[in-house]
């Protein structure tokens, strides 16, 4: 084995009644690098998250994590080993107080199994990095939507999980707001792996390490970035 | 003499289906649980009776009662259910504020002895079935109720309007979507259910005539049918009716003690088995966004100023000096006060226990019970016989706590796989049923008669009576109010507070959500098992009643008036809903429907149906400005 593989799938498919979303991928996300999954609308990019997290069932195949067989293992079963995600909506605890939020994350099982005690200080921690010193006691949904963004990254950063997924973290943000975030995924890819889902390509694409492209429940593309958008079927999907 | 319980249950059973249908009709389509359907049953009976006495013959008479329950079922949808569309839980205490008021008014306009619809002789004879012989009023329904199941049967699968009745229950969201007129829809299906319950209150005046509590039996078995059969399902209905219809007839005769424990044994079953019953499918919909206008009441803005402050203000937790004010004062309190207001007082404290059990369900939960009676009733009895058994009090009504446990884990094994309306049905058929063996199971707890115990609280007997009294339950309530602080103020709230807000970011970050929300059931548990304890003691007396859906509907509604979720809600909530039921019960002997009305109201204001605007007219949190 030359690079570990963080997360691995083989034939992996999904079927909500007739329709098929997604058709057998075969993928591995390696340990460091920076992925970017693009495809249309109904590509099946965020069925595939869900599957990844265990958010739903899938019809066939495997998902490997860490080296460990997660098909059968449940949402919180696969956060325990170390994934974290963000969702396409920030999934936040919309009555409870920023810091409440930081405070139910740092205090989360994952910690806890590692022997981290100290949940208050983290928390704190958390508020510094998502720059909501200020509004610390108020609650979440009188945030703004940037301002959820950064708190949902920050939540699912405090529990250091080895993989995190971001389903569309650029969406619904200003300009100045996605290059900040850009700065941050940066940042956080020296210790954590990242599958990243955006549309963003401006922004996102220059992140990329790794480019996948899903159509239509398939991997059409997978590869360096200035190979895959080279790839002709690839540019006639996005019109290029 | 077998055959003739069969034929009788059979018979029963197709008037039971004609009741439940309607029921499950509503419940499946407009996600109600329709507590007034009861009501419209005993209307239905009590309405057919008067114009049969009137001399209008009796297909007249059914016709009549069938009819008036219709227009008073739709009325209440179009007035008052239609604006709360989505709030299950607010259709539900409107249902109940209904459902006191029509019982109430029956009781006026029909007095309390039991009315029957005495056939004309023309009507009255029996036909011969093997060597007995069977009254013809019971042989009808026989040919009524199939007839009517596969009329409604045809109407649901294959009619125009049943399409869209199935869309609805399939998929509320998209066949508005695909333009399903909802308002006219509900309000049809609520005037088709209300008939229902009229027409079976009407077909079984002949024998079952009409009387005070029948309401409430009718609930019983409806619930039981519709949580065995499925809900909305037609089908599953007829099943479960034909079941408990043979049971019930069986049962009575053969085992008159165990009779409803032949009602709960398959409720129970099914339940574990299948929380959505035998042809229930669970409901996968879209939370729908109500589209309804909300009734706007103009008041001058420093009264609206008043209120959006008060709102605001709620969450948060009170002062030391507001806690240290109020803990001075109780104290004080046998002082200046007289017995009867120290009784008064401690009764606010008993509920204000109860109702602390529920806001940790209810408001930091989210999880909102309607069966919260069934903590209190098993804690008020076991410390009734803990007394009779000669056990110091204190011990009792550790019992008491640890009783509110137990049936706080049975709750949450067979209601932990629900969700939203299903939740509610679920909670409120498991503590309607408990009400239900409590009040037959005369050897055991006494029956309707209740049980009169000799426990009583062993500290400060030195007090005198009245005061020995509030002084025990000043103590109970001041170490629960102190758990419920610490607990109030722990990371386990916290986290029971973020499954509330959303599990599946609780599940994302590696918590196991069942384990956290079972704990809340469990902490809720003990404290109601606990202020049914201290109330029995209070009481010196338990009822069935302890364990009856008024018990769960009026600590919801404290904890709903005080705002659920706040710290202080169950002390709001008890101060002003026992405070109210005193003056009320001592101005009016119609307080009952009095009461009806807060309830209506209160589910009005707090959940949005009825709002305040500013005089002033400028738009107002989504209420349109005339």
């Amino acid at each position: 084995m030359n690079v570990a593989a963080l997360l691995e799938v083989r034939g992996l498919t999904k079927s909500f009644g007739a329709v098929e979303v997604i058709r057998g991928i075969d993928v591995a996300f390696e340990e460091g690098k920076r992925h970017l999954i693009i495809g249309p609308n109904g590509a099946g990019k965020t069925t595939f998250f869900n599957l990844m997290g265990g958010q739903i069932r899938s019809s066939s195949g495997r998902i490997q994590l860490l080296g460990r067989d997660v098909t059968d293992l449940s949402v919180s079963q696969r956060a325990m080993l170390g994934l974290g995600r963000t969702f396409q909506i920030a999934s936040l605890f919309p009555q409870l107080s920023v810091f409440d939020n930081l405070l139910i994350a740092a205090d989360s099982p994952v910690l806890a199994q590692r022997g981290t005690s100290d949940f208050t200080a983290l928390a704190e921690e958390a508020l510094d990095l998502c720059e909501l010193r200020s509004r610390r006691y108020d609650r979440v949904r009188t945030l703004s939507y940037g301002e959820q963004r950064r708190l949902e990254i920050a939540m699912s950063l405090v529990t250091r999980p080895k993989l995190l997924l971001l389903d569309e973290p650029m969406a619904g943000l200003t300009r100045d707001e996605r290059q900040a975030l850009a700065d941050r995924i940066l940042a956080l890819s020296a210790s954590t792996g990242i599958v990243m889902i955006e549309h963003d390509l401006e922004t996102a694409l220059p992140l990329a390490e790794k480019l996948t492209v899903l159509h239509l429940g398939q991997i059409v593309a997978s590869g360096s970035p200035e190979e895959v958008m080279q790839n002709p079927f690839v540019r006639q999907i996005y019109l290029l | 003499m077998v055959t003739l319980y069969v034929v009788n249950g059979l018979a029963y059973g197709n008037l039971l289906f004609l009741m439940a249908a309607g029921f499950t009709l509503i419940f499946g389509v407009l996600r109600v649980i329709n507590m007034a359907h009861g009501s419209l049953y005993l209307l239905g009976a009590h309405v057919a009776i008067t114009v049969a006495q009137s001399g209008f013959g009796v297909w007249a008479a059914i016709l009549a009662g069938a009819l008036v329950a219709a227009v008073v079922g739709a009325a209440a949808e179009r007035l008052l259910l239609y604006r709360l569309q989505g709030d299950y839980l607010a259709q539900v205490l409107v249902t109940i504020g209904v459902f006191m008021i029509v019982g109430d008014l029956a009781l006026l306009i029909w007095g309390g002895t039991p009315r029957i619809l005495a056939l004309p002789p023309e009507l009255s004879f029996s036909v011969p079935l093997g060597n007995l012989r069977y009254p013809a009023d019971r042989l009808i329904l026989l040919i009524i109720g199939p007839a009517l199941a596969l009329a409604l049967w045809y109407m649901i699968e294959r009619t125009r309007f049943g399409a869209t009745v199935r869309a609805s229950v399939d998929d509320e969201e998209i066949a508005q979507a695909i333009g399903v007129s909802v308002p006219k829809l509900r309000v049809l299906v609520f005037a088709l259910g209300s008939l229902l319950a009229g027409l079976s209150g009407a077909l079984g005046s002949t024998f079952l005539g009409a009387k005070p509590g029948l309401d409430l039996e009718v609930i019983l078995l409806a619930l039981v049918i519709v949580v065995i059969g499925g809900p909305g399902s037609l089908v599953g209905s007829y099943v479960a009716a034909m079941l408990i219809g043979v049971l019930d007839s069986v049962g009575k005769s053969l085992f008159p003690e165990a009779s409803l424990f032949l009602l709960f044994a398959p409720m129970l079953l099914v339940l574990i088995l299948r929380p959505n019953g035998l042809f229930g499918r669970p409901n996968t919909g879209g939370t729908i966004r109500p589209e309804y206008a909300p009734i706007t009441l103009r008041v001058p803005d420093a009264f609206f100023d008043l209120c959006e402050s008060l709102r605001n203000k709620s969450k948060n937790v009170p002062s030391g000096y507001w806690a240290a004010l109020f803990a001075c004062m109780l104290i004080a309190l046998p002082l200046v006060a007289s017995e009867y207001v120290l009784g008064i007082v401690s009764l606010v404290l008993i509920w204000s226990v109860f109702a602390i059990g529920l806001n940790i369900m209810l408001g930091f939960g989210g999880l909102p019970s309607l069966g919260h009676a069934l903590f209190f009733g098993a804690g008020a009895y076991l410390t009734a016989w803990s007394g009779v058994m000669g056990w110091p009090g204190y011990m009792g009504l550790a019992m008491a706590a640890l009783s509110g446990v137990v049936a706080a884990a049975v709750l949450a094994g067979v209601a932990m796989r629900t969700r939203q309306a299903q939740f509610l049905l679920v909670t409120l058929a498991l503590a309607q049923v408990v009400w239900g063996v409590v009040f037959k199971w005369r050897s055991v707890t006494g029956g309707d008669d209740g049980l009169i115990h000799p426990q009583q609280f062993n500290l400060f007997k030195s007090f005198g009576h009245g005061v020995a009294i509030y002084a025990n339950v000043l103590l109970v309530f001041a170490v629960s109010v102190l758990a419920y602080w610490i607990f109030a103020n722990s990371r386990l709230c916290r986290r029971i507070m973020g499954i509330r807000d959303n599990e599946m970011r609780m599940k994302t970050l590696g918590y196991n959500t069942g384990a956290t929300s079972f704990i809340a059931y469990v902490a809720s548990g003990a404290f109601g098992g606990l202020a049914g304890g201290v109330y029995a003691i209070y009481a010196g007396f338990v009822a069935p009643d302890l364990f009856g859906v008024y018990t769960s509907a009026k600590v919801l509604l404290m904890v709903i008036l005080g705002v659920a979720g706040s710290f202080a809600a169950p002390f709001v909530g008890a101060f002003a809903l026992i405070g109210l039921e005193e003056v009320l019960s001592g101005l009016t002997a119609r307080w009952h429907s009095v009461l009806g009305c807060t309830y209506i109201l209160v589910a009005m204001f707090m959940f949005g149906g009825i709002r305040f605007g500013r005089m002033g007219g400028r738009i107002v949190r989504g209420g349109k400005a005339r």
